[in-house]
């Protein structure tokens, strides 16, 4: 949980140098929150739960409609990403190594394919923690260095209020008013909160399965609610190595992100000035690292998602176990391909993240409604489940293309993508809520472990109680004080 | 750890040792951290200067060096803790 993500290093100093400092409630209010809501509330209905991925739940919960409709979707939101990280990949290329983003993409298209091909998945939690230490080791020096040049912390506040961000953008809170939104974020406290804080937040994290598994690998029920809170603490800290190089860039390169450059270059152009030989290779291997890992974790997804919840339990059922692993080949293959095509409709946005919280809003708002709900309430039906997945998701799409030509006006882009979220949660919920009330309702038993109260009957014996733990070790404890160091954070940064 | 003989046991205990990912990270960087070293006391005057006057990679190389000491160390400690640990548990 305490990865630093190829996207996050580049995409979150783009938002530091579109929007300032305020892009920092993409941590604390984004994600923090949503990583204790993790730890406390859900980890212990997935360690008792017999599902361990989302489209497994969804075809355990609701059976095939909704499982396939979600199959299909969520193999289209894997080949987007790796698009936005083969991109991100090709970026680094360009800007460092000057090659023409087009060769940059075939380049890095090749060089996962390799990776891959390789078995570059097979030791992912070592390569994960590697990448994390490389990563932080080129973008430390960057920041410190950086800082130096421009005189300090109250250099950069001087430059960034004579930036184009204004004195606006060096307050996380300021502006926020509903009616009167001043931010460079453009959107008010109360759809932040609730699209980015509550349908976003609690959508990413609490239906990344890898981060889940992830978690349930650890000893006992504990030691799994206490991963992704410690997952949560660097997190508090991360704003430091990605949003402070976009504020310094925004600070020092006159015209970032309009004309020739994007806000995306903000970190590399910044490696490339002040990093010598040396550094710089290190900087670089980080990003490549970390970027190319990105992409090959996505078309692997693809690959799973593609083989087994599709083609495997809707095409071709009963083969042998030679047949599917040549299929996922293929799968790997075409989903690569597919990414090289989604990676040029990634290149064409300035701000990286602004398209990524779009995809986010898309596809993992309506899961997460359907998912939630039918979680706690046992009389969601299974049709109901699939109509408000596609519902959801339309609703979504519908808000992003009111806004984009400009029917409504919702703010800048990112605020755009919080309202497309609370779209997509609020018609999900209305859809599976209403069309729940037509169907027969599903039967006690068909439940067991999959909803909130009905557990199932061989169940107890995992939930043994953490009885004997110290206090400063419970999950609740270590829960609360991040919430508090986030808070005071906030207070600081207001 | 599933039950086997104690030799088997012994020997995966130093395999999984070698394999400690404080070890592997701490290698990492003490290699980093000696090349940037050297390029920053050999390197150009571009490179001693390029970040902003400080000698980037001599600074980021010591502190690499350091941390990857500190690794090992860790490492170390931990080795003979979980060491002691076994040697108390009766077979």
């Amino acid at each position: 949980a305490a990865n630093l993500g190829a996207l996050e290093i580049l995409g979150m100093a783009a938002n530091g140098a579109e929007y300032g400092v305020p892009t920092v409630h993409y941590y604390w209010i984004g994600a923090v929150p949503a990583m204790v809501f993790l730890g406390i509330v859900m980890m212990p209905f997935y360690y008792g739960a017999k599902v361990k991925s989302v489209p497994e739940y969804l075809r355990l919960r609701f059976g095939n409609f909704a499982h396939l409709w979600n199959s299909i979707s969520f193999a289209l939101a894997t080949v987007l990403i790796g698009g936005v990280n083969l991109a991100a990949l090709a970026l680094v290329l360009h800007l460092l190594m000057g090659w023409s983003t087009v060769v940059a993409i075939l380049v890095a298209a090749a060089i996962v394919f390799v990776y891959i091909s390789l078995g570059g998945l097979t030791s992912a939690i070592y390569n994960e923690v590697l990448q994390f230490f490389v990563v932080v080791a080129g973008l430390l020096p960057l920041v410190i260095v950086g800082l130096h040049s421009i005189g300090g912390i109250s250099g950069l506040k001087n430059r960034v209020d004579k930036s184009p961000l204004g004195h606006l953008g060096l307050h996380a809170w300021k502006g926020l008013g509903i009616g009167h939104v001043t931010n460079p974020l453009g959107g008010n406290w109360l759809i932040m909160v609730l699209g980015l804080g509550f349908v976003l937040g609690f959508g990413y994290w609490t239906t990344n399965f890898a981060e889940v598994q992830r978690a349930l690998s650890a000893k006992d029920m504990s030691a799994a609610r206490r991963t992704p809170l410690i997952g949560a603490f660097p997190k508090l800290l991360f704003p430091l190595l990605t949003v402070v190089p976009g504020l310094i860039a925004i600070a020092l390169i006159p015209g970032l992100g309009t004309g020739g450059t994007q806000y995306n270059d903000a970190t590399p152009l910044l490696i490339g000035r002040f990093l010598p030989e040396g550094m710089l290779g290190i900087a670089i291997t980080g990003l490549l690292a970390s970027f190319m890992a990105g992409v090959a974790a996505n078309v692997s997804a693809f690959n799973t998602v593609f083989t087994y919840d599709i083609w495997k339990s809707y095409v071709e059922k009963d083969r042998d176990g030679d047949y599917y692993v040549r299929i996922g080949r293929i799968a790997t293959t075409v989903g690569l391909l597919i990414s090289i095509g989604t990676a040029f409709i990634a290149k064409g946005n300035s701000n990286i993240m602004n398209y990524v919280q779009a995809l986010f809003s898309i596809f993992n708002a309506p899961l997460f409604a359907t998912f939630i709900i039918s979680m706690y309430w046992k009389r969601a039906a299974p049709i109901a489940g699939g109509l408000s997945l596609i519902a959801g998701m339309a609703a979504s799409e519908a808000t992003l293309l009111l806004n984009s030509n400009h029917v409504i006006n919702l703010g800048s882009s990112i605020a755009a993508t919080w309202w497309e979220a609370v779209a997509a949660f609020v018609v999900d919920a209305v859809v599976l809520v209403v069309v729940s009330l037509f169907e027969k309702p599903i039967p006690d038993d068909r439940l067991r472990g999959l909803v909130w109260g009905l557990p199932r009957h061989d169940q107890a014996e995992q939930d043994k109680a953490v009885a004997g733990e110290p206090w400063y070790r419970t999950p609740m404890t270590l829960g609360i004080a991040i919430l508090v160091i986030g808070v005071i954070l906030d207070v600081i940064f207001a | 750890m599933p039950d086997t003989p104690n030799n088997q046991n012994g020997r995966a205990a130093r395999i999984a040792a070698l394999f400690d990912i404080r070890l592997i990270i701490g290698g990492l960087f003490l290699t980093y951290g000696i090349i940037l070293v050297i390029t920053g006391l050999a390197g150009s005057h571009t490179v001693k200067t390029k970040a902003a006057g400080i000698n980037i990679d001599l600074w980021g190389g010591l502190v690499m060096i350091v941390f990857a000491l500190g690794m090992a160390t860790w490492a170390r400690l931990g080795a003979s803790a979980a060491h002691l640990e076994h040697e108390r548990k009766p077979e």
